[in-house]
């Protein structure tokens, strides 16, 4: 059968109806297809997206582009550390979703074990970056190829840190800050940046303001104003410049107890708060507020263990002690938008249930997104 | 069914009319919808497409069009004539098909020129000639962007 063009009846075109234009611009193209478009890009040459225009680079660090990746099923991956605190072992998980059921679970993965036992993790790109001793000081940091599970030692730090109480990546640098007694006992805080890309570890500069105690939280924030937001236990957020160490402090929400984990999606901050639930930051009225639409019932009245961001989504993971001999850990995964008004910032659970369970000894020490 | 019903005319923008088989047309949504909504005469104005972008999406329905088990390939064989149908086309072009796609809710066709796009631009300057987006950073900020992101190229 034929099923050709028969019958060509051309016209002259109207009076008024202008010939068609073609539109030989990315910038004609809406902006969904050019979303389209760039999620396509394979991951690594997503670095430089950024550097082609400035449309090109505010899209890049939209949430937009990485939900649409997930939604042609090109997740990143995402890894859950638990300690067991016993044994000191490590034991890796990666959240994995069955399409049968479209329930999400975290399944183990056989990565193996550094030869000591480690408080901070950062991943840039592929690797997983293990770093400072837990417990026992030690200097060594190993690096974790997490697609082909190999384990490498990488270069040593300055000094030996008993304990890591943050990490943070700007750019090619991945700043660490470690916490020990001066001569007086004094709790000090000292930084130690690592340059990826000349492998050497060097002194950055100190914060500019006392803190005794910063909890372990990495965040990886170039969309703000390129620092490391870290939280300390006495209900701040520690705002640290690494170029001059100038910090900024934000109180928290009537200083209560709030996640060690802050996060940034679209240049927004994000912290979960005991009672207030998951709260952001207002930069213009210097304070911070509650998402709203939230029913986080798996969360309600406790704290979470760890918080990250997930394919431009937040994913806030707890775990929760049952009368049985098995914890139960509770993943609830938000996606944020703005309200109408542009007032508010409206949360909706997409899914919320039980994701593993584990004995009583295993804590969650951190969550970590592989963006490749 | 008489012989006319099964096919239906597409009117471009410039005018050209296209007969082509209800079955081949009907992939579009856009035309599926204007079908059951105002289908008169069998004619069906597309004000958003020129009359050569239009023959080029007919060319893909039709390899696309499974009409009485005819038109069924392989998968592979499609694959392949996939890559080989937009394997040529210019920035233009590939740019209206997207558009064309878009306005005609042709799914698998929007995602091939998507790709298709995507896979030819890979370098920064490929973006610049090929997409034709104007690099509009002051050397300044281009000098500390390219600071920035210079460790991206090392592996």
């Amino acid at each position: 059968m034929s099923t050709t063009a028969a019958s060509k009846t051309k016209k002259p075109p109207l009076p008024n109806n202008d010939p068609p234009q073609p539109s030989s611009s990315f910038a004609s193209l809406p902006n969904d297809i050019v979303i389209n478009i760039l999620s396509r890009v394979p991951r690594r040459y997503h670095p430089i997206l950024p550097r082609v225009s400035k449309s090109l680079r505010s899209l890049v660090s939209s949430s937009e582009l990485r939900k649409t990746r997930s939604l042609m099923g090109k997740d990143d991956a995402f890894y859950v550390w638990f300690r067991n605190d016993s044994s000191l072992t490590t034991h890796w998980f990666t959240l994995s979703h069955k399409t049968t059921t479209g329930k999400y679970s975290l399944t183990s993965v056989p990565f193996p074990s550094p030869p000591e036992s480690y408080s901070s993790a950062l991943m840039v790109g592929s690797d997983i970056y293990l770093l400072c001793g837990y417990i026992n000081p030690s200097k060594s940091m190993w690096i974790l190829d997490s697609r082909s599970g190999k384990l490498r030692q990488g270069p040593s730090m300055r000094v030996a840190w008993p304990f890591s109480v943050a990490v943070g990546q700007v750019d090619e640098k991945l700043y660490m800050f470690g916490r020990r007694q001066d001569e007086e006992h004094k709790e000090e805080i000292q930084v130690e940046v690592f340059d990826t890309k000349t492998q050497t570890w060097e002194v950055a500069p100190n914060p500019d303001v006392h803190i005794s105690y910063i909890q372990i939280s990495g965040v990886v924030s170039p969309t703000l104003d390129r620092k490391i937001y870290a939280k300390t236990d006495y209900g701040q957020v520690i705002v640290y410049d690494p170029r001059d160490g100038k910090c900024e402090k934000i109180g928290t929400p009537y200083n209560i107890s709030c996640s060690k984990d802050v996060c940034v999606i679209d240049n927004v901050l994000y912290l979960y708060c005991f009672y207030f639930g998951l709260v952001w930051y207002d930069s213009k009225k210097k304070q911070w507020r509650t998402v709203k639409g939230l029913e986080l019932n798996e969360f309600s009245y406790h704290n979470v263990d760890a918080m990250a961001e997930y394919n431009g989504k937040l994913v806030l993971i707890r775990k929760s002690s049952t009368i049985q001999k098995m914890d139960q850990i509770c993943c609830a995964m938000v996606a944020l938008e703005w309200s109408l008004n542009g007032l508010d910032i409206v949360g909706k659970v997409e899914w919320s249930d039980h994701i593993l369970s584990v004995p009583r000894d295993y804590n969650i020490v951190h969550c970590l997104g592989r963006t490749d | 069914m008489s012989k006319s019903e099964k096919k239906i005319v597409l009117k471009s923008l410039d005018n050209e009319a296209f007969e082509v088989e209800k079955a081949v047309a009907l992939q579009s949504q856009t035309i599926w919808v204007m079908c059951e909504d105002k289908c008169v005469g069998n004619e069906i104005p597309l004000e958003n497409v020129t009359g050569q972008i239009l023959a080029k999406v007919i060319d893909y329905c039709k390899k696309h069009a499974v009409v009485d088990g005819d038109g069924d390939e392989s998968s592979e064989e499609l694959k392949n004539w996939d890559t080989e149908f937009t394997k040529n086309m210019d920035q233009s072009t590939l740019f209206n098909m997207i558009l064309a796609a878009n306005y005609l809710n042709i799914k698998s066709l929007l995602n091939l020129t998507c790709q298709a796009v995507a896979d030819k631009t890979k370098t920064i300057d490929e973006f610049h000639t090929f997409l034709n987006i104007e690099n509009n950073f002051t050397p300044e900020e281009e000098a500390q962007i390219c600071q920035e992101n210079l460790w991206a190229f090392d592996d």
